[in-house]
């Protein structure tokens, strides 16, 4: 399989191409400008979740991840996954299929039926690991035209690109420095706040089941990133991103004063390139204004 | 109430093990688990108590309490566990159990139903919508072909998902907000 | 006995020169005492002409110092104001030894145990402290007399008594480095708590297995002479040289002629509750304790025997006479003693919550002989009451441990053998359900935890939280207590009980401490000197401890403390003679009345008149404490170290006070 660190299948998922087309557009731009090749994975469907199909049966949540996988290797490509969600269950079900025969039989027999194949010939990254680990901090800095100076980011990776560590091994699940890094690299200052590590409390089903927990959870997070009184949140997951964008609005509807404004990383990235904020950084519930025109000059 | 320990399922504690909680048995009650997790301080759901609950086999307490529907999956206690009893995965198991029985909330059906029949855990014509607004490109995902729905209904219902999600074929979203994702 | 030491040590008649050293100890002093206040007020004491502060005294650094001062500054007598004589003093004499300058013109004032941590609230009043204690120290060493140490010869012998793992140990490798043993043991054999256990933890092989070996040793090696059914009756000499007087226990069987065929049991008309297996099981009047007795002999319990012959009749070897009855005694002399006496279990009757009297309520120990295949069950594990296999066993952890109103310490070991229990139990029974009750699960030792992991994989259910009681209903036990993690009470229905009883010091352990004078501490455990630095040591030089009479432990650390003893004694006795400090009484004869008052208080009857007009001093005995000198009327006694001069100034410096 072909490992060329400027080929990628890109895997959107659901949030980002149904809800955050701003922050696909940020993705596939910066990454042209970064000398990456973006590939469409034609009729990927969702990952699936942790929180439905896995939830019930594990042979459920596989066959769906294994069709994704399928998509990617016959275009031959290695899946960067752009959502901490996708990556987690993507990279999980392919370590799982890869070292375990009677589970790739069972869901080839299924993908069988749709006149595909799992075959275990490509591999699974985050967005975070091909900016880090294969692009480098050295040719983002080259590559982007205005520097964040004096501004400073609360960096949040979000669960699952930590957790669970031995199989992601994406980053030190307990001192992660990757997205970090890729922030400092933009010029801001990365600060550090408590809890740095913790959920936003949307996931497993929780935004959906139960309103009032997933939003005193979420509190309790922005509660611990005020306290560095940064001038915005930045992650690198779409979910995450909009727990963190939508939530903010509803503890305001609340009377509760939290309006942090939130980035997608590429969406920074694509602002200190250049690129247009209408096209990559235009959808948000939370005001953004403000920080793009006091940090980048532009209304 | 004071909690009889015997004639408790003694069967649970192995259904755990078979549907994914392989090292449910290693927990020593450490406490790591639940100081870490999210959830524990606003709802019910305790999850060393609830690792305890399994070996002692007391399934009425934690199947029928819900609880575990509350885990947001962060995976924080499985990544601390001294034991690497995986107390995530127990909920998974937990979780399958209680879909077994019929229980299961309603925005995992909602999300299920989606992906059913949408391909996607949201809606999709809002998003096309969004889409041209940004002037994204056309979406390509499953989505945007009804040949690719069909596919995922074929492979999901090769499993018992369906059944235990409680996809209906007359299904129709209930709104574009967003419920799960992971 | 004593023969005088000629080295010949540097004049100290010149007149004295004290050097005063005042340790930090770390922050363990300074922390509290104002150093630079205690090292200026030091100054100012007469005969002082140096002083010194060091961060820690006892440093090769320190001990340079004091050296240095010795050689080069003419410093003539050294006060070190610092830690506990205890620990210290013969490390600071070492110093003076090493310099020329005689070890016993050394005093050392406490200013940590008596003033910095008593008083570490208070540092005003603990520096005051500080003072007072440099200047009596300093009084007190401007009349120190050189003194010279004196040899003792120490036999080549040791008594061990109680024939435990530890005291198994000890013996074998006293008698491997060629001493003469004699191993006293109370019980018919050796073996002690061990030779009653099935597997053992952490390794779980068969206990007899690994025991029976080393007992069948002790009695092939010609070095170790085996007293078994016998006690101490008395104690008497010193160390070096102890006389010894043990009372071996008649048995009616001449152990010469006994082949431990044990037809003699089998026609006994008498049954008797069997003590090896806790009383389960019945023994006969006349009877060979276990199957792998050392030695393999018959005993006749005399409380118990009808005097029916039967067994004199049988025996083919005409070993038996039961018309003996006395006891025996034997003397010896030996020179060092190591005491291995074990201990007993907690009776479980003092909980009486726990119902002990239900028949299926048992002990630990209980429920070991009958997972024993040579036990009263062979074996099988049943419920007293009715012989029927147990579902549900519950442990109940702490009984008679961690609790003000029994013994307040925690057995260390109970925690693992129940872990044992019932992990043995899941492996030989998997249907059966167990629970252990815990308050904290103390598995501390090497390979414990993964012993402890094991259990849970076999599916052992740990329930943290006490128990509170035990109820019978039915046939059946109701346990109540609580669930820690769930917060909830819960009932266990169980048909059988086990109660993990507490290790308390073995019955005797009073009377056999007052016998060779060792103290005992409020657990009743015999005391270690320095319970991290002289661990095996008593207060008795020359008489040491190991295994469970010096504190509750598991095997491991019982054959660790035996062979640490046996090492102690051996290095003792190893050049047949030793050296000790001179601080006993000296009679000044010219001055002696020959008024014997002196030898009617001196405790230690260290003190005689002779045949030829004398009173003299076994200085082996005395132990210095000064009695004689305070009562002699005519001031004809000088006790070596502490001469009335001495102590006078110590007085003056106190009641003159500081400035
Ligand atoms: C239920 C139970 C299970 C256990 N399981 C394990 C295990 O699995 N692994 C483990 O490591 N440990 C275990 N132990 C602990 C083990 O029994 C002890 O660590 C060990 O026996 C201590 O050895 P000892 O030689 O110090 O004392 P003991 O075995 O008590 O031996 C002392 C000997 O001295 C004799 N004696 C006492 N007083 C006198 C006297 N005045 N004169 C002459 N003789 C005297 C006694 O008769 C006895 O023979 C267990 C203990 C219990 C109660
Ligand atoms: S952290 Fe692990 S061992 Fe500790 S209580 Fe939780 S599951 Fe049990
Ligand atoms: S995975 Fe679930 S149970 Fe574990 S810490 Fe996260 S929310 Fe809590
Ligand atoms: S006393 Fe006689 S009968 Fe009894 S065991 Fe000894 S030899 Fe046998
Ligand atoms: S070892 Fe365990 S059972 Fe024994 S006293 Fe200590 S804590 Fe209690």
């Amino acid at each position: 399989m072909s490992l060329h660190a400027t080929d990628y299948a890109l895997y959107t998922g659901c949030i980002i191409p149904l809800r955050y087309p701003d922050i696909e557009n940020s993705i596939r731009e910066t990454m042209s400008l970064l000398g990456v090749n973006v590939y469409d994975m034609l009729g990927a469907g969702c990952c699936p979740p942790g929180g439905a199909f896995w939830s019930v049966e594990e042979m459920s949540g596989l066959v769906q991840s294994a069709r994704n996988l399928s998509i990617a290797e016959s275009m031959s490509k290695d899946v960067m996954a752009v959502c901490n969600g996708c990556f987690c269950y993507l990279k999980n079900s392919n370590m799982l299929l890869k070292s375990d025969q009677e589970k790739r039989e069972k869901v080839n027999t299924v993908l069988n039926k749709i006149g595909r194949k799992y075959q275990g010939t490509i591999s699974v990254y985050h967005l975070v690991e091909v900016l880090h680990d294969h692009i480098g901090i050295e040719k983002i800095k080259q590559s982007t035209k205005i520097k964040l100076d004096g501004a400073k980011a609360a960096v949040h990776y979000g669960c699952h690109l930590l957790r669970p560590s031995d199989h992601l091994m994406a980053e030190n699940p307990e001192k992660p420095h990757k997205l970090d890094a890729l922030v400092e690299a933009l010029g801001m200052e990365s600060v550090y706040y408590p809890k740095k590590l913790s959920c936003c409390g949307a996931g497993g089903g929780m935004r959906g089941n139960n309103p009032d927990v997933t939003l005193r959870i979420l509190e309790k997070k922005l509660m611990n990133i005020k306290y560095s009184e940064p001038d915005c949140i930045v992650t690198a997951c779409p979910f995450c991103f909009l727990q963190f964008d939508l939530g903010q609005k509803g503890l305001r509807d609340r009377g509760e004063d939290f309006c942090i404004p939130v980035f997608y990383y590429n969406q920074l990235l694509g602002l200190s390139m250049g690129l247009p904020k209408k096209r990559i950084a235009s959808l948000s519930e939370t005001p953004r204004d403000g920080f793009i025109k006091k940090f980048y000059g532009v209304d | 109430m004071k909690i009889v320990l015997n004639n408790t399922n003694k069967e649970l504690v192995n259904k755990v093990i078979e549907y994914g909680g392989k090292r449910v048995y290693e927990c020593f009650q450490c406490g790591m688990c639940a100081s870490g997790c999210p959830v524990a301080s606003d709802t019910d759901h305790k999850i060393k108590r609830t690792m305890h609950q399994v070996l002692l086999g007391l399934d009425e307490q934690i199947l029928d309490k819900k609880a575990i529907w509350l885990c947001t999956t962060c995976f924080m206690c499985l990544e601390r566990c001294p034991q690497n009893a995986g107390p995530t995965e127990v909920v998974f198991a937990l979780r399958r159990i209680s879909a077994e029985k019929g229980i299961i909330p309603e925005a995992q059906i909602e999300v299920a139903n989606n992906i059913y029949h949408l391909g996607h855990a949201v809606t999709v014509q809002k998003g096309i919508k969004l889409r041209e607004k940004v002037d994204a490109p056309p979406l390509t995902t499953a989505g945007a072909n009804k040949k690719y729905i069909h596919e995922i209904q074929k492979i999901v219902d090769s499993t018992h998902a369906g059944l235990l999600l409680k996809i209906r074929k007359d299904w129709k979203p209930k709104g574009d907000d967003v419920i799960a994702c992971d | 006995m004593a023969k005088s030491h000629s080295k010949k040590k540097k004049d100290i008649n010149n007149s004295p020169k004290i050097g005063v050293y005042v340790c930090h100890c770390g922050t363990n002093i300074a922390g509290s005492v104002n150093i630079r206040e205690v090292v200026d007020f030091s100054k100012t004491l007469s005969n002082v002409s140096i002083v010194r502060e060091h961060m820690y005294l006892c440093s090769e650094q320190g001990q340079n110092l004091i050296k240095d001062d010795i050689k080069k500054e003419g410093i003539n007598r050294v006060v070190a104001a610092c830690c506990s004589p205890r620990t210290h003093e013969e490390i600071f004499r070492k110093t003076l030894n090493s310099a020329n300058l005689n070890k016993y013109l050394y005093e050392q004032v406490n200013i940590r145990d008596q003033c910095s941590w008593p008083h570490f609230k208070d540092k005003e009043n603990a520096t005051k402290k500080a003072k007072h204690l440099i200047k009596s120290g300093v009084y007190r060493a401007s009349e120190l007399e050189p003194l010279e140490d004196r040899k003792l010869s120490v036999l080549k012998s040791a008594l061990v008594i109680g024939g435990g793992i530890s005291g198994i140990n000890a013996s074998l490798d006293l008698a491997r480095s060629g001493y003469k043993v004699y191993l006293v043991e109370r019980n018919p054999s050796i073996g002690g708590k061990m030779a009653q256990l099935d597997k053992t933890f952490p390794t779980n092989d068969c206990s007899a297995c690994i025991l029976a070996p080393m007992m069948v040793e002790v009695s092939n090696t010609p070095n170790i002479e085996l007293l078994t059914y016998s006690e101490i009756e008395n104690v008497s000499g010193h160390i070096g040289k102890y006389r010894i007087l043990v009372r071996k226990k008649q048995t009616s069987v001449d152990w010469e002629k006994c082949n431990g065929c044990g037809d003699c049991s089998i026609v006994c008309p008498v049954k008797v509750d069997n003590e090896f297996n806790c009383n389960m099981d019945k023994r006969k009047a006349v009877y060979i304790q276990f199957q792998q007795a050392i030695p393999m002999k018959a005993v006749i319990d005399k409380k118990k025997c009808i005097k029916c012959k039967l067994c004199e009749k049988r025996c083919q070897v005409g070993a038996i006479d039961i018309t003996k009855n006395d006891d025996e005694f034997i003397e010896f002399d030996v020179g060092s003693i190591v005491v291995t006496t074990g201990y007993d279990l907690f009776d479980p009757n003092k909980k009486a919550e726990y119902d002990y009297d239900h028949p299926n309520v048992i002990t630990s120990l209980e429920l070991e002989r009958m997972m024993c295949a040579s036990g009263p069950t062979k074996g099988e594990i049943l419920r007293p009451s009715d012989g029927r296999k147990p579902k549900t066993i519950s442990f109940i952890q702490c009984v008679g441990s961690r609790d003000e109103k029994t013994n307040d310490y925690c057995s260390r070991i109970c925690c693992t053998y129940s872990i044992k229990h019932a992990r043995l139990l899941k492996e030989k029974y998997p249907e059966i359900d167990i629970f252990i009750h815990y308050i904290d699960l103390r598995c501390f030792g090497k390979g414990y935890e993964e012993y402890y992991r094991m259990a849970r994989e076999k599916g052992v259910k740990f329930i943290r939280g006490r128990i509170s009681q035990v109820d019978s209903i039915g046939d059946r036990l109701e346990v109540s207590g609580d669930d820690d993690t769930l917060g909830e009470q819960i009932s266990v229905v169980a048909d059988l009980v086990v109660l993990a009883v507490a290790m308390e010091a073995p019955r005797g352990s009073k009377k056999l401490a007052n016998l060779l004078n060792i103290s005992t501490d409020k657990t009743g455990f015999f005391k270690e000197i320095h319970p991290k630095l002289k661990p095996v040591s008593t207060d008795s030089d020359g008489i040491f401890i190991a295994g469970a009479c010096q504190g509750p432990k598991e095997i491991p650390d019982a054959v660790g403390q035996g062979k640490a003893a046996a090492s102690a004694a051996s290095s003792l006795m190893s050049k047949g003679e030793i050296d000790i400090e001179p601080l006993f009484a000296q009679i000044i004869e010219d001055l002696c009345a020959k008024c014997r008052t002196c030898e009617s208080l001196c405790t230690y009857k260290a003190i005689k008149y002779t045949e030829d007009d004398k009173m003299e001093v076994d200085i082996a005995l005395c132990k210095g404490c000064g009695v004689c000198s305070a009562a002699c009327p005519s001031g004809a006694i000088k006790a070596n170290h502490f001469t009335t001069k001495q102590v006078r100034m110590q007085i003056l410096a106190l009641t003159e006070g500081i400035k």
